[in-house]
């Protein structure tokens, strides 16, 4: 099961499969096979928030729905 | 980038006796640093608050070294000025590095660490933050977490002070071993890997072994949340997390506005009216002198009479409640929250959430909002921030004065006032972008845990920040009343006034002595305020008044700053916007005032 991750469930878990490259998003900690949780999403055009093992960080809806995630 | 401007002193490079404080942002490297070396720089809740190193001299060993606060970084990859910079620092060849983990975020720290390890520069590190792990029921072995990276490891809470004095002994030691112990030369740090070298996926395989580090050293007991942790995360979930955030924005205003409103009424202004001025009056009348220099001294407009109307009585109480607060705000994490929640707002400007802790710490003084924006990823990001602040963003000193003109009369026009200054943030934010090339990042941005500010901390902030303000403020405050004293007790004023009439009386509508307000406001933002207060302006005259002086010129300093932070063309493009859209916008407003008068 494939989704972008702005669209993703909230309140899963996830893989990472693929990220626009953007240096900060891999340093920050999401990077390809990276496991992370989806926590909620902001409508109007707001960011999504997500949980790393030991961080919380939000991340814009347009790089966002260029994060592919697949369910574990 | 050329290296010279992100290292603006090229000798601290080459000093030998360094060490540098080194951890990924918001881990508190900037608290080390004040109780290290006794200057005191500001330290916050949130990334991004340390935007260029710090300099400091520690005694180890009886030997001075220098301190050096590097800016927090996620990585070392050069990709922003502050991992530049963080490089730039690591090649320098230090003595020793003083890493700051956070125990909150074990992970990703250890992750950082591990890319500095591989410099072979000796390392101790403070495990900070420790008590908020223990809250979240994170159970650390020290002792294998040493092992396992291979350095001395000292549990800190550094807001409290706890932990620094072995902290500072393990840094000791470690001095104190011949510098000729590691193997400096082989320093595979800025190398992209080899074959058979792990380092050709270097970032994944620190965040594996990262991992692996956690799964062994870390225990978690599974206990309930915390009440402030569960305080955090409802903060962060849209609802109710909008709705709490709108509440705790309009109690840090009541408390400023009301407060100070009380503090003025009760105590500032008798003791100014009934205390100081009169003292000054008796005194004055006892000395012989001619009557123009008594008049400048204690006249309408003299020095010892608005120098206390207006500083004492009308700007200190607002900055000091206003800092009380806002400190309160900036050490709790509540700020990235608000970040994430309207950036969605934010954005529709054609800006990110992230900007708006910048705007926040604008409605303190633009100076220290305009340096913040040096975190901002894109140029165009920074003057787009930069112009909103200088265009529609009171100061706290201006907010006091606007608020002790409008409010006595009504509060209806304070809110006419503020929709208008949303009004030309909205306009600022959305012309700019689209006059500016560029593009502006989305938000990437990391929330802290939720903390009560420490106490001692939180007070030594709110000191340092009224001292600045002191010593900052009140030259400007000075020199503006001086000016104001000269300008209306020799009759100078009445010369500019009638010389400026056809601006001032016929296309603004205000009566013509309300040129002292364009004059003086050059120099300070509520400079611009405090004439209108004692000029009987009716309704539609006050507003006017407020919203010309609420977008004309910043002040000195802040020009000041534009030109050093931008240069001299950016800083005269934005003093001359403001002049004109001050100008042109009072004067429409004014004019379909007397319209709809005339209508209703």
């Amino acid at each position: 099961m494939k989704y972008n991750l702005y669209e993703a469930e909230r309140g899963k878990e996830y893989i990472v499969t693929d990220t626009p490259d953007i240096k900060l998003l891999s340093s920050i900690g999401i990077f390809k096979g990276a496991r992370i949780k989806k926590e909620h999403t902001y409508r109007f055009g707001g960011p999504v928030s997500v949980s790393l093992s030991t961080r919380k960080i939000a991340i814009g809806k347009d790089i966002a729905e260029k994060i592919r995630v697949k369910g574990e | 980038m050329a290296c010279h401007e992100l290292i603006e002193d090229r000798k601290i490079l080459t000093d030998e006796n360094k060490i540098l404080l080194m951890g990924s942002p918001n881990v508190g490297k900037s608290v080390f640093f004040s109780a290290f070396t006794n200057i005191h720089v500001v330290s916050s809740n949130y990334t991004g608050t340390t935007v260029s190193y710090m300099k400091g001299t520690l005694r180890l060993n009886d030997t001075d070294y220098s301190l050096i606060d590097v800016p927090g970084t996620y990585s070392l990859t050069a990709t922003s000025e502050a991992e530049e910079v963080a490089i730039q620092f690591l090649s320098s060849k230090p003595r020793a590095i003083l890493f700051v983990l956070n125990a909150a975020d074990l992970e990703g720290s250890i992750k950082l660490a591990l890319e500095v390890l591989e410099y072979r520069i000796p390392v101790v590190a403070a495990l900070n933050l420790s008590d908020v792990a223990q809250r979240q029921g994170k159970n650390i072995n020290v002792r294998l977490l040493e092992k396992e990276l291979g350095i001395p490891i000292v549990p800190t809470v550094a807001v409290k002070n706890q932990g620094l004095k072995e902290l500072r002994d393990k840094l000791e030691e470690v001095l104190a071993l011949k510098p000729s112990g590691g193997p400096y030369a082989e320093n595979c740090a800025g190398c992209a890997g080899c074959s058979g070298c792990p380092k050709g996926s270097a970032m994944l395989s620190n965040w594996e072994r990262a991992k692996e580090i956690v799964s062994v050293c870390v225990k978690e007991t599974n206990g309930a949340p915390s009440r402030l942790d569960r305080f955090g995360d409802a903060l962060l979930r849209p609802w109710p997390g909008v709705l709490l955030s709108v509440i705790i924005l309009l109690m840090s205003l009541g408390v400023v506005v009301g407060a100070g409103k009380a503090l003025r009424a009760v105590l500032l202004l008798p003791l100014v009216n009934q205390g100081i001025v009169p003292l000054f009056e008796r005194l004055f009348s006892s000395i012989a002198m001619p009557e123009v220099l008594n008049n400048i001294l204690i006249g309408q407009y003299g020095i010892f009479r608005i120098s206390f109307e207006w500083i004492l009585a009308l700007v200190m109480p607002y900055v000091i409640l206003f800092q009380l607060v806002f400190s309160f705000l900036e050490d709790s994490g509540i700020l990235p929250r608000m970040a994430v929640l309207f950036d969605n707002v934010m954005s529709r400007l054609g800006i990110q959430g992230g900007s708006l802790i910048n705007i926040m710490l604008g409605f303190g003084c633009a100076v220290p909002a305009i340096i913040g924006t040096r975190v901002a990823t894109t140029r165009k990001e920074r003057l787009i921030v930069t112009s909103i602040v200088c265009f529609a963003v009171p100061c706290i000193s201006q907010t006091g004065a606007l608020f002790s003109l409008l409010a006595d009369y009504s509060y209806w026009l304070l809110l006419a006032v503020f929709l208008t200054g949303a009004l030309v943030f909205m306009l600022i934010s959305i012309l700019t972008g689209r006059m500016l090339k560029g593009k502006v990042d989305p938000l990437v941005i990391e929330i802290p845990n939720l903390l009560i500010p420490e106490r001692k901390a939180y007070f030594k902030k709110f000191f340092v920040r009224v001292k600045q303000f002191l010593t900052e403020a009140e030259g400007p405050m000075m020199v503006a009343v001086v000016f104001a004293a000269l300008l209306a007790e020799t009759g100078a004023l009445a010369g500019i006034s009638n010389f400026l009439k056809p601006l001032v009386s016929g296309w603004l509508g205000l009566p013509p002595e309300a040129s002292m307000s364009l004059i003086l406001g050059i120099i300070r933002r509520e400079m611009s305020v405090a004439p209108l207060l004692s000029l009987n302006l009716n309704g539609l005259q006050m507003y006017v008044g407020a919203v010309v002086s609420l977008i004309y010129v910043p002040c000195l300093s802040v020009f000041g700053i534009l030109a050093k932070e931008f240069n001299f063309k950016v800083a005269l493009s934005i003093v001359a916007g403001t002049v004109f859209t001050a100008l042109t916008l009072g004067g429409i407003m004014n004019h379909v005032g007397l319209v709809l008068q005339m209508v209703f």
